[in-house]
């Protein structure tokens, strides 16, 4: 059986579930060109601002509210300020947000829901009660109390948003576990003696790598959003500092006589939000067969 | 579905129809006036917002109140005065047709009621500053004095009222005409107490009456046809509605939902002086917006720090270029026209001096100079961000915003929790007294918490053109601009006026459909 299996991989030049998964993401249009879309903007995003002759508090208060011109490329904005640098500046700041949450999310989520569906019984029962509970806690009044209590930082901020976003991803690891615990190869591990953290780390969360690569390229985007809505309710960055949300809050209010204030940092946030949902949905067509469309 | 039952069914349906479309006041004749602010009282001696004011004004009046063209003070419920001792002495005449509107005369004793209403330390009236020019009012309230017949406020009988000054007041007419000394009924508010001004109980002596108060949505009054000079009201009633922000404000200005607004955001300015010239009205206040500096904290405590901060503004292209809704740059910290005073110095911008003085203080190029937080309500972002540029560009020194809700504002001036501070001062009467009181020692207007006996001094002594050159010398304050009101008014409003004292004059004006 050994050979056989051996030498017919060596006849498909070794595939793997992994080179599976690349080859049908790569089949997919949308999912690639949200890709690219997404790595040219953090690139625009870094090294942007490094490029450009304006600083993003650098006022001229002689050519306020200039329309998209020569010099100022998006116009400028109440204060004089160029708005191509305070967009860009505001994509590290949105992007890093989007990040930065998503790894604290990400962390938390990950060991909560793999040590609560590995245990089972009762500490899983108590652990799931709590994520119920803090499920339960409206949303947004539990992120303002937060920065509230901690202070306006933008370290904060980022772990504030994380803090409340991983709940959903422990449930879904969670789930993953539990189906994955019953099967042979734990079963195996068990027997060997291995201890528990080694199986859960070592033998379970790898195989529910997939739900939790899709799962996190879907926060990032909700991350986002969650940071554009507190900046919009005045409780994100501080000025002069910029974020996609203070800026399109700026634009919102003057819309009608400065159009250009709210449709760049509009256009660019939506483009990141697409490019991130179709990458996610490429994302989970590749790795996760069962759930796949085709 | 059969007819019949059909026709059930809109029966059935008929009242919940009828109370779909929402049942909107009567408007016709009524004027609409949108409020900011919602009153917390409708008690003449213990308001303090102009909000409250507006709605006050139109219900009761004084002895004298504000002229709508501007200069002395006019006949209101008195009719004609003397005053004798060089301006100590006023004998104010009431005319006996002026009647509260439960059908009684106001008399010269519901004066000496109100007056010692607001000196009384249980009403804690916030105002009660501006009875202190009355001989002995400071000490009836601070309980040296107890017997009210040595204050000098008598009714020698109904219709004479004599108030003795503790000094000579050539402008005392301005402060008897300030919201604070409008009268109460005596009766009404004996046998109600706190809940005298609820519309159920209210008695004024104004030329509209309080019909409906809903807290948060409007107050509305209505024309009082027995008044002396009901002629001249000619709206059928006033409805002030509350909007709790100018965004809200102006769409339901363009959605004819709005006579007159309290202002116009400032992002809309320029389309209303391009597009509808005719709906914008500025009206230059007497209100000056300043930094107060926390004089208590270090670096601040520094007179040369203060200085250098003030030094290296440019206030002109904060007012020209930023806030561009006809403000002035102040040089002063009192605005110029304020009563009869005339200001002796007028600041300077020069940021080579600031950055010497900076230097000297032990901070040059703004090394080693702590991050301050500059704080603010929540309205003002961009003119403070260009300052927090000016400041980092002319001096090399970064300073953090700080957005706080109104009120928590307030109450961290009041007890000092802040480094520097957006503020505002709006005077109660026309007189610069009122303004520069407000920095002496203790005061509870002295936001920058500065204490400075020779200042002390200057304004016991009335010597308010030194004490400014000394405010603006030591600088516990930047002035920045002497702020207009920007609003809009519906075109079919005529006669409509309000003056640099946030008052609005309701008589002689008219709808015209």
């Amino acid at each position: 059986m050994n050979s056989s299996a051996s030498s017919s991989a060596v006849a498909e030049t070794g595939s793997s579930p992994w080179r599976d998964a690349r080859h049908r993401l790569q089949r997919n249009r949308l999912a690639v060109a949200g890709a690219v879309t997404l790595l040219l903007l953090a690139a625009a995003c870094v090294l942007g601002p490094l490029l450009s002759s304006f600083g993003y508090a650098e006022q001229d208060l002689n050519n306020t509210f200039a329309p998209p011109g020569s010099t100022h490329w998006l116009g400028t904005d109440q204060l004089g300020r160029d708005l191509l640098v305070r967009v860009l500046y505001g994509g590290r700041i949105s992007l890093g947000v989007g990040l930065c949450a998503t790894f604290v999310a990400l962390t938390i989520g990950v060991v909560y829901g793999a040590v609560a569906g590995y245990l089972g019984g009762r500490a899983d029962a108590v652990m799931m009660r709590l994520v119920d509970i803090i499920y339960a806690l409206p949303f947004t009044i539990f992120v303002i109390l937060l920065m509230v209590f901690l202070g306006r930082n933008i370290i904060l901020l980022f772990v504030a948003i994380g803090a409340v976003e991983w709940l959903t991803m422990a449930r879904i690891v969670r789930s993953q576990i539990m189906s994955l615990k019953k099967m042979e190869f734990i079963e195996a591990a068990r027997t060997l003696g291995f201890s528990h953290s080694r199986i859960i780390f070592r033998h379970l969360l790898p195989n529910a790598l997939g739900p939790i690569i899709v799962y996190t390229t879907l926060t990032i985007p909700a991350v986002m959003l969650l940071e554009a809505f507190l900046s919009f309710l005045g409780l994100g960055v501080q000025p002069p500092m910029s974020s996609w949300g203070t800026l399109i809050k700026d634009g919102a209010e003057k819309m009608e006589e400065y159009w250009w204030l709210l449709v760049f940092p509009g256009a660019l946030f939506s483009l990141t939000l697409f490019s991130l949902n179709f990458l996610g949905d490429g994302l989970r067509d590749a790795l996760d067969v069962r759930s796949a469309k085709d | 579905m059969t007819r019949a039952g059909f026709l059930c069914f809109l029966c059935f349906l008929w009242p919940f129809l009828g109370s779909c479309s929402r049942r909107l006041p009567e408007t016709a004749g009524i004027l609409r006036i949108s409020q900011r602010n919602e009153p917390a009282t409708l008690d003449p001696q213990l308001a303090t917002l102009p909000d409250e004011f507006f709605v006050i004004r139109a219900l009761s009046e004084g002895l004298v109140t504000p002229s709508p063209v501007g200069g002395t003070p006019i006949p209101a419920v008195a009719s004609h005065w003397e005053a004798t001792d060089n301006w100590a002495t006023w004998t104010f005449h009431l005319s006996g047709s002026a009647f509260w509107t439960n059908g009684d005369v106001v008399t010269a004793q519901d004066f000496v009621y109100s007056i010692r209403r607001a000196l009384t330390p249980a009403t804690a009236a916030p105002k009660s500053s501006l009875f202190f020019s009355i001989k002995n009012a400071p000490a009836f309230l601070h309980g040296t004095v107890t017997d009210f017949a040595e204050v000098g406020v008598a009714a020698p009988d109904d219709r004479t009222l004599v108030i003795t000054l503790a000094r000579s007041t050539p402008d005392f007419l301005e402060l008897a005409a300030s919201g604070p000394w409008i009268p109460v009924h005596p009766a009404t508010v004996e046998k109600f107490g706190i809940n005298w001004s609820r519309p159920e109980h209210f008695v004024g002596d104004g030329r509209f009456t309080l019909v409906e108060w809903l807290p948060n949505q409007r107050i509305v009054v209505r024309k009082y046809p027995m008044h002396r000079n009901s002629y001249t009201t000619l709206v059928t009633g006033i409805q002030f509605l509350a909007f709790d922000n100018g965004d809200t404000e102006e769409r339901a200005f363009r959605a004819g939902q709005l006579d007159i607004t309290m202002a116009v955001p400032a992002t809309k300015l320029d389309t209303y002086r391009n597009a509808e010239p005719s709906f914008l009205q500025t009206v230059p206040l007497h209100e000056t917006r300043y930094l107060a500096l926390n004089t208590t904290k270090v670096p601040l405590n520094d007179v040369r720090v203060r200085r250098a901060l003030s030094l290296a503004l440019d206030r002109k292209i904060l007012t020209d270029k930023v806030v561009k809704g006809g403000q002035q740059p102040a040089f002063t910290f009192v605005p110029a026209g304020l009563g009869r005073y005339v200001p002796a110095v007028s600041l300077t911008e020069n940021p080579d001096e600031a950055r010497r003085l900076l230097a000297e203080a032990g901070f040059p190029g703004g090394r080693g100079f702590p991050r301050l937080e500059l704080s603010t309500w929540p309205v003002s972002t961009p003119q403070l961000e260009a300052i927090q540029e000016r400041w980092r560009k002319e001096l090399g020194i970064e300073v953090a915003l700080v957005q706080r809700e109104a009120r928590t504002h307030l109450a961290a001036l009041a007890v000092g929790d802040y480094d520097l501070a957006f503020a505002t001062a709006i005077p109660d009467y026309g007189s610069a007294a009122d303004l520069l009181n407000r920095l002496t020692s203790g005061h509870p207007d002295n936001y920058p918490h500065w204490s400075n006996a020779s200042y002390d001094r200057l304004i016991a002594g009335t010597n308010l053109t030194d004490a400014e050159k000394l405010l603006l010398n030591e600088m516990p304050l930047i002035p920045l601009y002497f702020n207009a009101k920007n609003f809009l008014v519906r075109p079919t409003v005529q006669g409509w006026r309000e003056d640099a004292l946030w008052t609005r004059y309701y008589e002689n004006v008219s709808l015209h459909e």
